[in-house]
């Protein structure tokens, strides 16, 4: 045969391969989801996408490799069109060259689960598949970016492919995650309640596993390419430093709430927040601040005056971990009357809650600026802008830091005044004895800076120690 | 912000531009004087612009014109500060690293 006999074969192959079985199609487009190379195709910088092993098309995934942004990726897309996207053994052996790929080359990783679930005819050797996979993954997590899109099924062992990644983002009425199908847990919980429903995107944000929502796929795969620019391609490396928002704006002040205030901090349009339907007494976001990438933490005010409890510690310690993983700076903005009080039976969680975000803090070793805008009482102060936990401490004239909030202090310190002098002019008082300015002439804080400077003040503390963080 | 030897400069241009203001009032005053002081009686018939309503003089002659040059350059330098954002504190600039 010569070559351009050959060359036909190879182009009628591909062909074949890129357009699949069109009764498979058919289903997956009337299901109201993209195909795997659809989904792919439209993450990516256009015709950068390069389909690795696509000629082992039972495999029943897509992988390979492209840019978004100019930066690389590495797409592991499950085709529900080929043997319903099922893991197998070929599956696995495909995922894993491409994951060796990827930890060579360094790039996010995106992961499209989209299966019926394994191959049981393989027997128990899926189940090693699926442990090779994950392990694999596992290990990954914390090098390279890991991002999930859940569009379609993942029930069983494929729930991991979510639980996984660093930020998962699943699709309104499109996916499905559980550990369990809908039916056990029904029958177990004696409910009746269809599978979306109870394991869909909404139930998925309100349970803290899924950090975004989007209303389709053509939305999910928008804010992947949000998410990979704010992170680096590996752990060893900074995220590129991106020029746009004025250095010298100030923002508004008061703000309507705490989002609003993380809003006019962060540089116009680049705030992502993560885990917003879950505990908003603590809001987590990524975005740039004077063009650096970051995370930030706000504590919400409006929500129980900011108490914290074990979920918003647990949410707080994912994106302060996170960041900590791809050199990301945090910003935290404490507003805060410290940790609330449990249900009964509920001290022990609080406690290994409130010690993981401590650790996450204390521990993080890229740049930590805490600005304290209203109280920062108790936990608040110790695990948010206490020295070594910030190290750049700011507050505002309004701040108020003490180890009891006004109400209690003067329960406890001036109960005996309360019937003459009336409680709220010793409130007052025991403001003014616990103020920004108190815990600046003591060292507490670093400064005390007019509110709506508070950005340009950020931004100094992060070019100050923006080395530390390693942005380019 | 500016530099320190700039602002200097700056202060110094003002001080320069109120004395010579200063020196032009004194000037136009004491020519209005040796003008009074030689000039021909009043003519019989009063002028068109005598039958006029006269503005009012300005009160205290030189040092009033004295007050409305330092005015001037107090605004105008403020006009300037303000221009440059002084007064919101400090400014943030991208720290160069090799």
């Amino acid at each position: 045969m010569d070559l351009a006999e050959r060359m036909g074969k190879l182009a009628r192959q591909k062909e074949a391969l890129a357009a699949g079985d069109p009764a498979a199609v058919e289903r997956q487009r009337a299901a109201g989801r993209l195909t795997a190379r659809e989904r792919v195709q439209k993450l990516v910088d256009a015709g950068s996408f390069v389909e690795t092993d696509s000629f082992m098309a039972e495999a029943g995934c897509v992988t390979g490799y492209g840019l978004v942004n100019q930066r690389p990726v590495y797409v592991l897309a499950q085709d529900a069109t080929v043997r319903g996207g099922a893991m197998s053994q070929a599956q696995k052996r495909k995922m894993l060259k491409l994951l060796d790929l990827a930890q060579k080359g360094g790039g996010a990783v995106v992961l499209m689960p989209d299966s019926a679930g394994a191959l049981v005819t393989e027997g128990a050797a899926v189940l090693s598949a699926y442990a090779q996979v994950f392990a694999c993954l596992a290990r990954l997590k914390g090098e390279l970016p890991l991002i999930a899109v859940l569009a379609g099924s993942a029930i069983g062992s494929a729930a991991q492919f979510a639980l996984l990644a660093d930020v998962a983002i699943a699709v309104e009425g499109l996916c499905e995650v559980a550990p369990f199908p809908a039916s056990v847990q029904n029958a177990v919980q004696g409910t009746a309640v269809e599978g979306k429903k109870l394991n869909g995107a909404q139930a998925l944000a309100a349970k803290g596993v899924a950090a975004l929502t989007a209303k389709d796929e053509e939305e999910s795969l928008v804010l992947v390419r949000k998410v990979i620019d704010l992170l680096p391609c590996t752990a060893g490396e900074g995220t590129p430093l991106e020029e746009g928002d004025d250095l010298n704006r100030l923002i508004a002040v008061p703000a309507a709430d705490s989002k609003a205030l993380a809003a006019d901090i962060a540089d116009a349009g680049s705030l992502v927040e993560l885990y917003g339907a879950w505990k908003p007494s603590a809001r987590t976001y990524l975005a740039r601040v004077g063009g650096h990438a970051c995370g930030i933490v706000c504590c919400s005010p409006e929500e129980d005056g900011g108490r914290l409890d074990a979920w918003a510690c647990d949410k707080i310690a994912k994106l302060v971990t996170l960041c900590g993983d791809y050199n990301l700076p945090v910003i935290t903005l404490v507003d805060s009357q410290g940790l609330a009080v449990p249900a009964q039976g509920g001290e022990a969680w609080l406690m290994t809650a409130s010690a993981r975000m401590l650790s996450a803090y204390a521990n993080l070793w890229t740049p930590k600026l805490a600005v304290i805008t209203g109280n920062a009482v108790g936990a608040a102060y110790v695990n948010f802008a206490g020295r070594d936990m910030a190290d750049l401490c700011l507050a505002w004239p309004t701040a108020y830091i003490a180890p009891l909030t006004r109400e209690a202090a003067v329960q406890t310190f001036q109960a005996d005044r309360v019937a003459e002098e009336g409680r709220p002019a010793l409130e007052q008082e025991a403001f003014e004895e616990a103020d920004a300015f108190a815990a600046a002439a003591c060292g507490l804080v670093d400064d005390v800076i007019d509110p709506v400077q508070t950005r340009k003040h950020l931004i100094a503390g992060l070019e100050l120690l923006a080395d530390r963080a390693g942005s380019l | 912000m500016l530099t320190d030897t700039a602002y200097t400069l700056q202060v110094l241009t003002f001080i320069l531009i109120i004395l010579a203001a200063l020196l032009l009032l004194v000037g136009i005053n004491m020519l209005r004087r040796a003008k009074s002081d030689g000039a021909e009686p009043a003519a019989q018939q009063p002028s068109q612009a005598a039958l006029l309503p006269r503005a009012p003089a300005p009160v205290g002659g030189v040092e009033a014109g004295v007050a409305a040059a330092i005015t001037a350059a107090i605004t105008c330098m403020l006009a300037q500060e303000g221009a440059q954002g002084a007064p919101q504190g400090f400014v943030v600039r991208r720290i160069r690293r090799i």
